[in-house]
């Protein structure tokens, strides 16, 4: 039974894993038995890992049928590690490198004591990583080239620790088909409102994760909104009319993401969608993703298109996600809201900005009940109100900014920054100050702490999720505290600055667009194995097969591997980049480029 | 994609051409002049011809062409449209016509169009030498002065005192041809036309080809004015009209017909361009605006009359021959139809005044003129400049404006410079020196640039290869914002100002230590600026204004006339 002699060398090869579990005591869900033929055998959470008769003969036969012939420079990924059994026996096998998975340390340790690991010794051993951790040492082990890993799963393990592993593998193999190259993205955003921003940044993330993105910003459409609004008075009319218009904007997604070979159509709140634009880019083999960031309690148009998107992201989960499931809506996913940093951000203000954005208290936001309620009480601060749909004539409105104006990113940036104290009362219609039933997280909160601006917020289920609320953000459980915890953090400016600090490494750490958008990715293309555009005639993996023969023009095409579609103007404009004379596939591309610029000139084209 | 003539046999020079024209119906009739040009050479080089499939049939019959390469524009453009196929499979097209064009392996390629396309196609065929746009990574390059003289004019047409054909001339680096060049109409198979010829054999009426549209609305004269035009010719002499284009222009020919019934052939939308070039050639004059026609009917030698509207410039695309007639109309001159009503009878054509009824009446006499072969006179019209053209000893094609309104000497001094700068033509042969000095704003500004490049010059001998000098710098600053004054004055001058500073920059790059290449420069702008400066303060009467018709007229080689 005691097999940490035979396996001494593991002190050495995994020190730190070895601190973790030298002392450990294993748990009662720990059984290790012999089996039938004597060897030992191990039950955890009452599944037994190995056969009871013959665990060594058992790995035989799973081994001989997990490994098919690999090609030279495979990796094989084993998720488990059980008593070990399995894995001698694939490297029985097996020559190359072997990564064995396992993330509990009481596996690790059984199978430490246990038995001989002459298998594991000559492998690597991935314990107890996060996923991602996990993913990036498999990557790194590849060298980049996911698809030379073969993943075998131990059953018995997996079933003990099927999220991880599931998840493990998700990834994996999302990240293998998105190494295909970039993919060609089109955001398509709403025409107004607070999720027009957000659609703008998922772009600016999107393109900074290295894809090709398209930018439907339908925002130029909210003159002929607001036209139709002036236009008449029958509301059936400009119902009408309204459609109308939303049908031309949505008729425009199919028409920009078929011109442009898009691999993906991500579409958030309000979006100008429809149902016939789904179903036409789905026909093509374009997946259309939807952020819902909408409270799902107070909108329920959920229920008529979450089903109609492949992929659909809310900002809330438990219950939600749950009544998704019930509507058949099965890839839903909680993606809760972020900042930019490159918007959101430290600003130093001018003077005359101090004077016009600065003050010990600040509110940016829309005028909700549950607020006007609330800061109607605060107006003898030096209180300072920002945004639009606000009541007039109550005692907020000598406080209220700009005359109540929705103000942009940049100058609100501003406010976050030359406020002490960001005042971040998530809005509700139905409530008196804080909603008890609030669970997600809005956009404000991610974005004063991304500006490394202090803010109060109120209490939301989701937020410790999300944040540290005992170090990073300054909660507040009910309004009737707000006042003294003004009065708190105004004393302490010390506090203000350790609290806005740490939230910003937080945000900076987990909480950016980018993130957000490689998550949605990751899931994403768990499912969807090959990007639309892959099939493209000008996909360059496929423009470089054509060009199989012709060493010239595979030189050229080379440049732009990984890019996905390459467009004509793109390969023009690398050619104008580059010195030296002029290749003969450079100069015809070229001369195919001007033909085509000509005609579009003459407007023959 | 290929097609041969059959009756040409290549030179065996061993040099062999390509010329590279894809522009319109109008500039491939106008390239017969260029291959006239090339076939004088001792020995004549082959020439091949690359233009856009829709005229490869009339390329085909311009003397002296071996061989004709179409560019069927539209198939590939639908091609490259097409999104199924890859790119790569989409420039199939392309790739194969460039790939037959290299292994001809030509000696020179000419390239007569000046557009981006083009240039890359003068690429790609990689012969040996070349002449006009050409291209690289930059983009289409202006290769030598010629070139860039070219480019220059673009921006600057009002400039230019040359016509195209005689820049391609140049451009092209051949001699100016003894005739103006020749297409053949032999053996066109003439089908719907031959009623047409049956008329013409046995019907005394002359023939006057009509051409009532143009290209663009702009410049096109309205139907009104050509039938005012046609009123006045038939008080004169009765001729049959035979309107001919495209199908686009059959409701403007029921128009003009409906005007004269009885006496008109009406071919709009009845004949490809070589039956057009058939009907062309048995006509004996032509009246239409700056268009194809009119210049399809010059390459074969019959008289024209243009009517230039819009931008169009008779000093650049008048017909090319001798004793075509052009009437250049400026656009605040009334025609028939901008007072709001159409202009039928008398009492219109009186509304619309007694200017437009001299011209209407000076285009019916000019008319008259080429179909008699006899001189044209006309007192002036406002408005209008009225020329005739006619070759210069050297065989470019100069104008004379009849009415005495134009600016000859300051013309002739331009032509002379041009000629000076890319013919290599000593300037005297054209230019006798002055008899009234007078000098003027442009010339004192160019002897100031004169003056600073030789400032320039002595400061660099002086300071060796130190050219980054501040006292260089400053000079070099001084040039180029004397240089960027002419820049912004629409002149000539300016232009050539330009095209010099553009080869001072070339020089400069060529020897980045600013040494030898920019002295030379500089020396070279200061001997031009100095001589331009001379000629613009100088002004001698027009020894060429009179009367074109007296100089004989230059026929076609072939003399397709009957």
């Amino acid at each position: 039974m005691n097999g940490i002699e035979s396996n001494r060398w593991f002190i050495q090869a995994h020190p730190q894993i070895w601190k973790k579990i030298e002392s450990m005591r294993l748990p009662p869900s720990f059984r290790i038995h012999l089996a039938k033929n004597g060897d030992p055998a191990l039950q955890h959470k009452g599944i037994s890992l190995h056969s009871g008769y013959n665990p060594g003969a058992e790995a035989e036969g799973f081994a001989g049928e997990a490994l098919k012939p690999l090609p030279a420079g495979a990796v094989v990924v084993v998720l488990g590690l059980g008593l070990g059994y399995h894995i001698d026996a694939v490297r029985a096998r097996f020559t190359g490198e072997i990564i064995v998975v396992e993330p509990e340390l009481g596996i690790v340790k059984a199978a430490l004591e246990s038995r001989p690991q002459s298998g594991l010794k000559e492998s690597t051993l991935l314990a107890e990583l996060h996923v991602d951790e996990a993913v990036q040492s498999i990557i790194d082990a590849s060298g980049g080239d996911l698809h030379k890993v073969h993943i075998i799963s131990h059953p018995p393990s997996f079933k003990i620790n099927t999220e991880y592993f599931s998840e493990l593998r998700r990834r994996i193999r999302a990240r293998m088909n998105l190494a295909s190259g970039r993919l060609g993205i089109l955001v398509v955003t709403p025409v107004y409102g607070g999720s027009l921003p957000v659609a703008r940044h998922c772009a600016a993330a999107f393109k900074r994760l290295g894809h090709r993105v398209e930018l439907l910003d339908n925002e130029i459409y909210d003159a002929a909104r607001r036209q139709i609004e002036s236009v008449t008075g029958n509301r059936a009319h400009r119902r009408e009319l309204e459609a109308m218009l939303t049908h031309l904007m949505a008729e425009t997604v199919t028409a920009r993401a078929l011109d442009r070979a898009v691999d993906l159509v991500f579409a958030v709140a309000q979006s100008p969608m429809s149902a016939q634009v789904i179903r036409e880019l789905k026909l093509r083999k374009i997946p259309v993703a939807f952020w819902f960031m909408e409270d799902w309690r107070l909108f329920s148009y959920w229920r008529e298109w979450a089903p109609q998107y492949d992929y659909f992201f809310s900002i809330q989960k438990g219950e939600f996600i749950a009544a998704l499931t019930r509507i058949g809506v099965s890839r839903a996913h909680c993606l809760p809201l972020a900042a930019d940093p490159l918007v959101h951000r430290p600003v130093k203000l001018t003077p005359l900005e101090i004077k016009e954005f600065g003050s010990e208290v600040s509110h940016v936001g829309a005028g909700y009940r549950n607020r006007r309620q609330v800061f109607s009480g605060l107006t003898d601060l030096d209180f300072k109100l920002w945004g639009n749909d606000w009541e007039r004539g109550t005692s907020l409105e000598k406080i209220l900014q700009r005359n109540g104006e929705r103000l942009s990113e940049e100058d609100y940036v501003k406010v976050f920054n030359g406020s002490k104290i960001n005042l971040n009362l998530h809005s509700s219609a139905f409530h008196d100050g804080v909603n008890p039933e609030g669970d997600f997280v809005n956009p404000r909160t991610f974005e004063i702490a991304a500006s490394g601006a202090f803010q109060l917020v109120d209490r939301r289920a989701l937020l410790p999720e999300y944040f540290d609320t005992a170090r990073e953000l300054a909660v507040f459980g009910d309004a009737s505290e707000l006042r003294g915890l003004i009065e708190y953090y105004l004393k302490n400016p010390e506090l203000r600055r350790e609290y806005a600090k740490a939230a910003r490494s937080r945000v900076l750490a987990d909480h950016t667009y980018e993130m957000r958008m490689a998550e949605a990715l990751s899931i994403i293309y768990s499912h969807e194995t090959v990007p639309a555009s892959r099939l493209h005639p000008d996909h360059i993996d496929n423009l470089l097969s054509e060009a199989d023969g012709d060493p010239d023009l595979q030189e050229l095409l080379r440049r732009f591997a990984g890019r996905g579609v390459v467009t004509l103007d793109e390969i023009a404009a690398d050619i104008h980049r580059r010195d030296g004379d002029l290749t003969q596939a450079e100069a015809l591309f070229l001369l195919m480029y001007e033909f085509r610029r000509w005609a579009k000139e003459k407007e023959i084209a | 994609m290929i097609h041969r003539p059959v009756d040409q046999t290549p030179a065996d020079s061993g040099e062999k051409w390509v010329l590279i024209q894809l522009a319109r119906f109008g500039d491939v009739a106008q390239t017969a002049a260029v291959v006239a040009g090339i076939n004088e050479l001792a020995p004549a080089p082959v020439v091949h011809l690359v233009v856009e499939s829709s005229v490869a049939p009339l390329a085909e019959r311009i003397v002296g062409v071996d061989r004709v390469f179409s560019l069927p524009r539209h198939k590939l453009l639908m091609e490259l449209d097409n999104p199924n196929p890859s790119w790569i499979g989409r420039m199939k097209g392309l790739d194969s016509l460039t790939r037959e064009l290299q292994s001809e392996r030509y000696t020179k390629s000419v390239n007569l169009t000046h557009t981006p396309e083009s240039a890359y196609l003068s690429a790609m065929i990689g012969a040996a030498s070349h002449a006009g746009l050409r291209g690289d990574r930059r983009g289409a390059v202006a290769h030598g002065g010629c070139e860039r003289y070219f480019q220059a004019i673009l921006s600057r047409r009002e400039c230019s005192h040359v016509h195209l054909n005689d820049l391609h001339l140049a451009l092209a680096g051949v001699p100016h041809p003894r005739s103006a060049g020749n297409l053949n109409t032999d053996g066109i198979e003439m089908g719907r036309l031959s009623g047409l010829m049956r008329l013409k054999a046995t019907g005394p009426l002359p023939l006057l080809a009509v051409q009532l549209g143009a290209n663009e609305r702009l410049r096109q004269w309205p139907v009104e004015n050509f039938i005012a035009v046609a009123q006045s010719l038939l008080q004169m002499r009765r001729v049959m009209f035979l309107l001919v284009g495209s199908k686009s222009e059959s409701e403007l020919a029921r128009g003009f017909s409906a005007a004269f019934p009885g006496n008109c052939i009406d071919l709009t939308g009845e004949t490809n361009l070589l039956e057009l070039a058939a009907a062309l050639s048995h006509s004996d004059a032509v009246i239409g605006g700056d268009t194809g026609t009119v210049h399809l009917a010059a390459a074969l030698g019959i008289p024209t009359v243009s009517i230039f509207l819009g931008e169009a410039r008779p000093e650049e695309t008048a017909s090319y021959g001798e004793g075509h007639i052009a009437f250049k109309l400026s656009a605040a001159l009334p025609s028939f139809d901008n007072k709001g009503g159409r202009c039928e009878g008398q009492s219109d054509l009186e509304s619309c005044g007694n200017n437009t009824r001299s011209l209407v009446e000076a285009v019916a006499l000019a008319i008259l003129a080429q179909i008699d072969g006899r001189s044209f006179h006309t007192a002036p019209i406002h408005g209008a400049t009225i020329y005739t053209t006619s070759f210069d000893r050297d065989g470019t094609l100069n104008f004379s404006d009849i009415t005495g309104a134009y600016n000859h000497a300051r013309r002739n001094a331009l032509r002379a410079l041009w000629k000076d700068d890319f013919l290599g033509t000593p300037a005297d042969d054209d230019f006798d020196a002055d008899l009234s000095p007078r000098p003027t704003d442009e010339a004192d500004a160019l002897a100031r640039l004169a003056e600073l490049a030789h400032r320039a010059h002595d400061a660099m001998i002086g300071m060796a290869s130190d050219a980054d000098a501040p006292a260089s710098r400053n000079l070099f600053g001084s040039i180029s914002k004397r240089i960027a004054e002419f820049h912004r004055n629409p002149d000539a001058a300016g232009m050539l100002a330009d095209i010099y500073l553009q080869e001072l920059a070339a020089a400069a790059r060529k020897a980045p230590d600013g040494s030898f290449s920019a002295l030379s420069a500089l020396n070279e702008l200061q001997r031009r600026a100095t001589r331009l400066a001379n000629r613009m303060s100088h002004r001698r009467p027009d020894a060429l204004t009179g009367d074109a018709t007296a100089v004989p007229r230059r026929q076609p080689a072939d003399g397709n006339r009957a």
